[in-house]
């Protein structure tokens, strides 16, 4: 918790307000407590990652903040404002968008109309004509040639591609995403990568990404923030976590006394 | 062009045909049509059916009338308004019949009733008994004049004629004071039941329960437990659409300390007895009609229905066979099948139909009690006789109780 | 898809040839039986804006029917209101009701609503009998009068009133309107993720369903002059439902045409006497199993060459 703490102190002392805060953040369901008590913030134009085996609360968590399930306690504060106890739509009305890490696009719609639903969300609806905002959307994340596609022939990738578009067309200043390498061949990935880079960079996002796979973090985010059962067990740059004791532990096993180490 | 055209080919033919094979308003010399809305699904639509072309033959037999044929045009009116009010356009607008005769459930001749008016036929009811039917022929005749009830006589009629038995039967013959009443909740029941309650306490007897339930109702044991509890001694029911065969399985399979009787329009039914395993023992059902000599024309014209349909009518077999004769009379009495003229010639009807001699109200309503149509009530007993055990003037049998209470 | 000079050509012809008909075929009954097909066209149209494009059924679109019907009713018998006030009050009490049944089903997932609205309908029906002192019980309201004399251009004016419903709710369907309501028939957490107030859209389009149904049962009561409690039974919501199905759900002019057939085979089998029921389901049960994205709709794009 201090080291946590520490790190949030430099943060908050250099941007202000942080975009991003959350604390205390609890959720039960029945017996088992998935998310106990998480508190971290996040600094305007950060990537920052949560990293956890799975069942770590990684996803709730990410429902938690988005809406879609109601903490029992806690808070969750974007730019200042409190999102706890908000519908889901509001919230992404707010500027905080998020993918899912099982893509479901809107069955019997192009590509277009997909991301053309998300144009015409409140928030960004009046600024522009929603069709040629959604071209434009697609233009960014390479989908400008498949706009007339139905979605059920897109390939895996793409549809990954237009989950973050869908989730970009709303205007975001904070984007979260669930998992976006999961299930890709090892050429997709450095692509979709490139693809967050740039987006972060041009569109001056704030992004927190999910995965459990470290090496796919490892060039993508400047930040880790590390879960497990539930807890956020370690924060720091990914070199530092990754020689974590309590990251190691989580990952790989108990170091003393169970004797099957790897 | 094409491309445009043919998509409308088919169903413009369709249409077109349809349209046109629509019969031809009726020429002048051709038969005379009847047009016949009932529930052709139902034994009273079948027996309606039978009387009217029964008396058809007859009359067309000796010549028809006014010189011309008789002929029936049938359409489904179901037990649905909806269905009903498309059956009369169907006779009037498309089959351009000349006189209706028909019905059966209250709430459907209610519905087709501003149709009927509007389409300016004359209609005779041979089924239906809710006063409301005819009550607009007084407080606008000039749009409902040809709206005519012939059979059966109305519920408040019948309410009356329940009181009679009541009061003659129950409490004179037999001694009974306390009486129960259950009764589906359908509207002639709603007009029926006040006039009864009224005319029940007026004549003496003790109403201890008055009660309605659904038509739907299929476990009786609640009602029937109310009715013990209410001290009652014996349960008069009203019942048309409601499952007779049901309440009175669970009437007799309870050993019902009390007996019933009443107005149960299935329990009319020939075959009703033998429907339900002979448990309808005892129960004393008013008819509109039996098989006796109510008049000189009751026995051959029962008769010549077995033979015709091979069971008993059910009361609209006879209300449609008196109802072709009335019109067929009155017709020949105006010289004209003009609707006003046979109106005027219908009002003063003073005809010896199956059931009695039947006379029009100025409601255009047939006339009730000693000399006109009666209720008669006859009991189911052993075997599946039917004895009418009241009116006194015309019983053929004595009134028992039910087998488990014999020793009363 | 976008709509095709033939699209536009087709309806224009399908409408003449509705109103031409009773005039060519010289029938009253004609008028009659049209004017039924029509009003349950109008039914037909309602439910499938909201319940076909969002795919959340309704499996008691009667209850929106008999609240118009019965408010006609009422304001004929017992307040003896000019009839044509019914109009704009059956839409209201017809949307009174969307509002009550749908305010706390449609934001639950599951089978509420369906159940909800299932219910709703037989509650309806269940009070009318109940109460039928006030409401005249099974036989129902009667002593409606027609809104227009002439059954002809009573039936015009009604065909009117189905071209208009038609009309506004493909333009809506097509509209970002119908996109949204097609996209929560797609996933509703993804269209919430889309930053969509899904809610909204669910109870604003029930509301717009409801308010043409609740015309239709006015301009059906003023056509059969009383209203009764089958209004509101589960048989006129599933006849319903069968209508949008033959007629290919999502279109709105499938489920319109469907309407206008199936009424018509209806009266057609008269000449069927006994086995006009039979036949009848017979019919439906074969476009059913054989037919399962319907027949009209799929038929016409057949027909015109559209591509699918």
């Amino acid at each position: 918790m201090s080291e946590t703490a520490a790190v949030d102190a430099q943060v908050r002392g250099a941007a202000g307000v942080p975009l991003l805060a959350v604390d205390g953040v609890r959720k039960r369901f029945g017996g088992l407590t998935a998310v106990k008590g998480a508190s971290f913030t996040l600094a305007a134009g950060e990537i920052v990652g949560i990293l956890g085996p799975n069942g770590a609360g990684k996803t709730t968590l990410f429902n938690l903040l988005t809406g879609f399930i109601a903490p029992d306690a806690g808070s969750v504060k974007l730019d200042g404002h409190e999102l706890k106890g908000l519908a889901p739509y509001r919230i992404v009305n707010r500027g905080l968008a998020r993918t899912f890490q099982l893509t479901r696009p809107f069955l019997g719609m192009s590509v277009l109309e997909n991301v053309l639903v998300a144009c015409l969300a409140p928030r960004v609806r009046h600024r522009m004509a929603s069709e040629e905002h959604a071209r434009r959307i697609l233009d960014q994340v390479g989908l400008r040639e498949k706009a007339a596609s139905p979605v059920e022939v897109l390939p895996y990738g793409d549809l990954r591609r237009l989950e973050i578009a869908r989730a970009l067309a709303t205007d975001p200043r904070l984007l979260l995403l669930d998992e976006p390498f999961a299930g890709l061949g090892s050429s997709e990935i450095e692509p979709l990568a490139n693809l967050i880079k740039r987006l972060h960079r041009e569109e001056n996002l704030t992004i927190l990404i999910i995965e459990h796979k470290l090496r796919e973090f490892m060039a993508l985010v400047s930040r880790v923030i590390a879960m497990d059962f539930g807890e956020i067990i370690a924060v720091g740059t990914p070199a530092e976590i990754v020689r974590h004791p309590r990251v190691i532990e989580a990952y790989i096993g108990r170091t003393e006394g169970d004797g099957a180490a790897a | 062009m094409m491309r445009f055209i043919k998509p409308f080919i088919m169903p413009a033919v369709a249409l077109a045909a349809w349209g046109t094979a629509l019969p031809a308003s009726a020429q002048d010399k051709g038969p005379i049509r009847i047009g016949v809305p009932t529930a052709i699904q139902l034994q009273i639509g079948r027996d309606t059916q039978t009387g009217v072309r029964m008396a058809i033959d007859e009359i067309n037999a000796k010549g028809g009338v006014l010189g011309r044929k008789l002929e029936m045009v049938v359409a489904d009116e179901t037990e649905n308004p909806e269905q009903g009010i498309a059956a009369i356009k169907k006779l009037t607008a498309d089959e351009k019949v000349d006189v209706m005769i028909g019905g059966y459930t209250s709430g459907v001749t209610l519905a087709q009733l501003p149709h009927i008016a509007r389409s300016k036929t004359i209609y005779m009811e041979v089924g239906a008994a809710s006063p409301a039917i005819t009550q607009r022929v007084k407080s606008d005749y000039d749009n409902y004049k040809y709206i005519f009830r012939s059979f059966p006589i109305n519920a408040a009629h019948q309410a009356r004629g329940l009181v009679d038995f009541i009061s003659g039967m129950l409490k004179d013959e037999m001694k009974i004071q306390n009486i129960a009443i259950v009764g589906e909740n359908a509207k002639w029941v709603q007009d029926l039941v006040p006039i009864l309650k009224k005319g029940a306490t007026e004549a003496g007897a003790n109403v201890k329960l008055s009660e309605f339930f659904d038509t739907s109702t299929s476990d009786f044991s609640p009602l029937l437990a109310k009715v013990k509890d209410s001290g009652a001694q014996y349960l008069i029911v009203i019942l048309s659409h409601a499952s007779s065969d049901i309440f009175v399985k669970q009437w007799y399979d309870a050993r019902f300390p009390i007996p019933i009787g009443g107005i149960d329009v299935k329990g009319q039914d020939q075959d009703f007895f033998s429907r339900v395993g002979g448990k309808a023992i005892s129960e004393t059902v008013g008819n509109f009609a039996v098989r006796a000599p109510l008049t000189a024309k009751t026995l051959p014209f029962w008769d010549a229905f077995v033979k015709a349909a091979g069971t008993a009518p059910v009361y609209t077999g006879v209300g449609g066979y008196d109802a072709v004769h009335i019109y067929a009379e009155a017709v020949e009495r105006a010289k004209s099948l003009e609707p006003d003229a046979v109106i005027k010639e219908l009002e003063k009807t003073d005809y010896t139909g199956v059931a009695g001699k039947m006379v029009f109200d100025e409601t255009h309503d047939v006339k009730a009690g000693p000399g006109f149509v009666n209720l008669l009530f006859a009991q189911w007993q052993a075997d599946g006789k039917r004895e009418v055990v009241w009116p006194k003037q015309i019983a053929t049998g004595k009134m028992i109780p039910p087998p488990w209470m014999q020793v009363q | 898809m976008k709509v095709r000079a033939i699209d536009i050509g087709g309806a224009i012809g399908a409408v003449a040839l509705l109103a031409l008909a009773p005039v060519l075929g010289n029938s009253g009954y004609l008028t009659g039986v049209l004017t039924l097909c029509v009003i349950y066209a109008i039914w037909a149209a309602s439910w499938d804006f909201m319940s076909g494009l969002t795919g959340r059924e309704n499996f008691g679109h009667a209850l929106f029917i008999g609240a118009g019907a019965y408010t006609a009713g009422f304001l004929a018998t017992v307040y003896f209101a000019n009839p044509w006030w019914s109009l704009p009050l059956s839409v209201v009490v017809a949307m009174a009701f969307a509002v009550i049944v749908g305010f706390p089903t449609l934001r639950l997932r599951g089978p509420y609503f369906a159940l909800a609205m299932l219910s709703a309908a037989a509650i309806m029906q269940r009070l009318m009998l109940i109460f039928w002192e006030q409401t005249g019980g099974e036989e129902g309201l009667y002593g409606l009068e027609p809104l227009i004399n002439s059954p002809l251009h009573y039936y015009w004016f009604v065909l009117a009133v189905m071209v208009v419903t038609a009309a506004v709710l493909m333009l809506l369907a097509r509209s970002h309107w119908g996109l949204i309501l097609r996209a929560i028939k797609g996933d509703e957490a993804t269209c919430q993720a889309a930053g969509i107030n899904v809610t909204f859209y669910k109870i604003a389009s029930l509301m717009i369903s409801a308010a043409f149904a609740g015309l239709g049962g006015a301009l059906y009561a003023h056509y059969q002059l009383q209203v009764s409690p089958p209004l509101f039974s589960v048989i006129t919501s599933i006849t319903i439902i069968i209508m949008v199905y033959v007629g290919g759900m999502g279109s709105i002019w499938g489920p319109v045409l469907g309407a206008i057939l199936l009424t018509l085979l209806t009266e057609m089998l008269r000449g069927f006497g006994e086995y006009r029921l039979w036949i009848y389901t017979l019919v439906l049960m074969l476009i059913l199993f054989f037919l399962p994205g319907g027949l009209v709709a799929p038929l016409w794009r057949r027909l015109t060459g559209a591509r699918s």
